[in-house]
């Protein structure tokens, strides 16, 4: 089985031997680096790679993706805070681990779920529950060595995505930094049927390149 | 300039004193909603505040009431400090960001950007817009409000924020998530994070203009005192 992306059609094919057996929309970055003063966005780098694995992404890059989702939060009203959990059980502030605001986080929820709360878990990392790892994998051998990295760019779903499917809307996919944005549905059936097993290839075409 | 903002959040806390020209709340309980103002509790009826304002001897306060299914509605509540029998309360169809003076009425705005002022113990809602999540970092309390949006939380969301006087027709384009803006005597202090690069942007409240820039590691705790030595 091959994962094959077509960004400026916005397709993730999965191939089985000679013949496509599936196709789903899936949303990359730009064909040239965009404006955003933070990072900007970057094309989805054509390739050949290979999938690692699937994880719960956590990075300090991005404020909401500090948390991993999931997380278990201690809604804190009189203290205009919210708690989360640490590893270790430990409960730490988000207001000051994060920088945001009890009330922000209720307006994230709120645009997002409809109803101004604090939710249980943690459902605002950008990556959503897991994300899906590639490599490029320089000597063949389909294993990240110690000299291989793991792409920066990645499969994953958006919360909003998440929000959508969750409240049984219609899920509308965005176009991301550089990764590749799929929907909840679609993810978890690939996951299923071992289209991001590790060790599959994944070729990322050309941004002129049709399926 | 005066400056009446308080931080409820940290005296609910923290018990700790806050400082205002009119009144200085001093501690609180957290299991009632009440707080203390010059020694004498106020039972708020809030289950969390997290912004107030003292004009004279009225007390407002931006909170919330929370439901038994922990749903929250927008609350802004005024209080007499001399009458303690003496509350009203309001409910907004969206978050308060924050309640300041503005032509000399009490105003809040909220978290899409509308304005409201308090006459006649009714909120009207202005004409004049905000931008989504802006906080007014100082106003003199007639026509100028300085006005600080931040950039989006999300990833996916536009990462362009910036501080602008209302009146002056200075605009800056600046990106800050974790510290907001301060106005301290009459400079702008901005930790700006944008390309990843912390700095410490001093502006001119009169002009707009950058008085400095500091390149700074991480966001510091006071930005008041950050960046002098």
């Amino acid at each position: 089985m091959e994962l094959h992306f077509f960004p400026s059609q916005n397709i993730l094919a999965v191939k089985d031997g000679t013949r496509y057996i599936g196709q789903y929309g899936a949303w990359g970055g730009p064909a040239s680096k965009g404006f955003d003063p933070y990072m900007a966005e970057e094309p989805t780098w054509p390739g050949v790679y290979v999938i690692h694995g699937v994880e719960k992404y956590s990075t300090p890059t991005w404020p909401l993706s500090k948390i991993k989702w999931g997380v278990r939060l201690i809604d804190m009203p009189k203290l205009d805070d919210v708690y989360y959990e640490l590893p270790s059980k430990r409960l730490a502030s988000i207001k000051k681990d994060v920088g945001i605001s009890r009330r922000e986080l209720m307006q994230l929820h709120q645009m997002y779920y409809k109803q101004m709360k604090i939710p249980p878990k943690w459902v605002f990392n950008d990556f959503g529950p897991i994300a899906i790892r590639w490599f490029k994998d320089q000597n063949g051998n389909k294993i990240l060595d110690k000299n291989e990295r793991l792409s920066g760019q990645m499969f994953h779903t958006t919360p909003q995505n998440e929000a959508e499917q969750s409240l049984g809307l219609s899920v509308n996919l965005t176009p991301s930094h550089g990764c590749i944005h799929l929907k909840p549905a679609d993810r978890d059936f690939l996951l299923g049927s071992g289209a991001f097993s590790p060790k599959t290839t994944l070729i990322v075409h050309r941004y002129d390149e049709k399926i | 300039m005066k400056k009446y903002s308080l931080w409820l959040s940290l005296i609910l806390s923290l018990g700790a004193a806050s400082s205002s020209t009119w009144a200085t709340p001093t501690s609180a309980h957290s299991r009632d909603g009440a707080i203390q103002v010059n020694g004498r509790a106020i039972h708020t009826g809030l289950q969390s505040v997290y912004e107030g304002l003292v004009v004279g001897d009225r007390l407002f306060l931006v909170g919330f009431k929370i439901a038994a299914d922990r749903v929250n509605t927008p609350q802004v509540a005024e209080f007499s400090l001399s009458d303690s029998t003496t509350r009203k309360f309001w409910k907004f169809d969206e978050i308060v960001q924050g309640v300041f003076l503005f032509n000399r009425q009490v105003t809040v705005n909220d978290v899409v950007g509308n304005v409201f002022t308090l006459r006649d113990g009714e909120w009207g809602r202005l004409e004049t817009k905000l931008p989504p999540n802006a906080t007014v970092v100082w106003t003199d309390e007639a026509e100028e409000l300085i006005v600080c949006h931040r950039s989006g939380l999300q990833k996916d969301a536009s990462h362009v924020g910036g501080c602008f006087s209302t009146t002056k027709h200075w605009d800056q384009q600046l990106f800050w998530i974790e510290k907001a803006p301060k106005v301290c005597g009459m400079s702008l202090r901005v930790f700006d994070e944008s390309a990843k690069a912390g700095m410490l942007r001093v502006f001119s409240i009169a002009t707009g203009e950058e008085l400095s820039r500091t390149k700074l590691r991480k966001p510091p705790n006071d930005l008041c005192r950050a960046g002098t030595r």
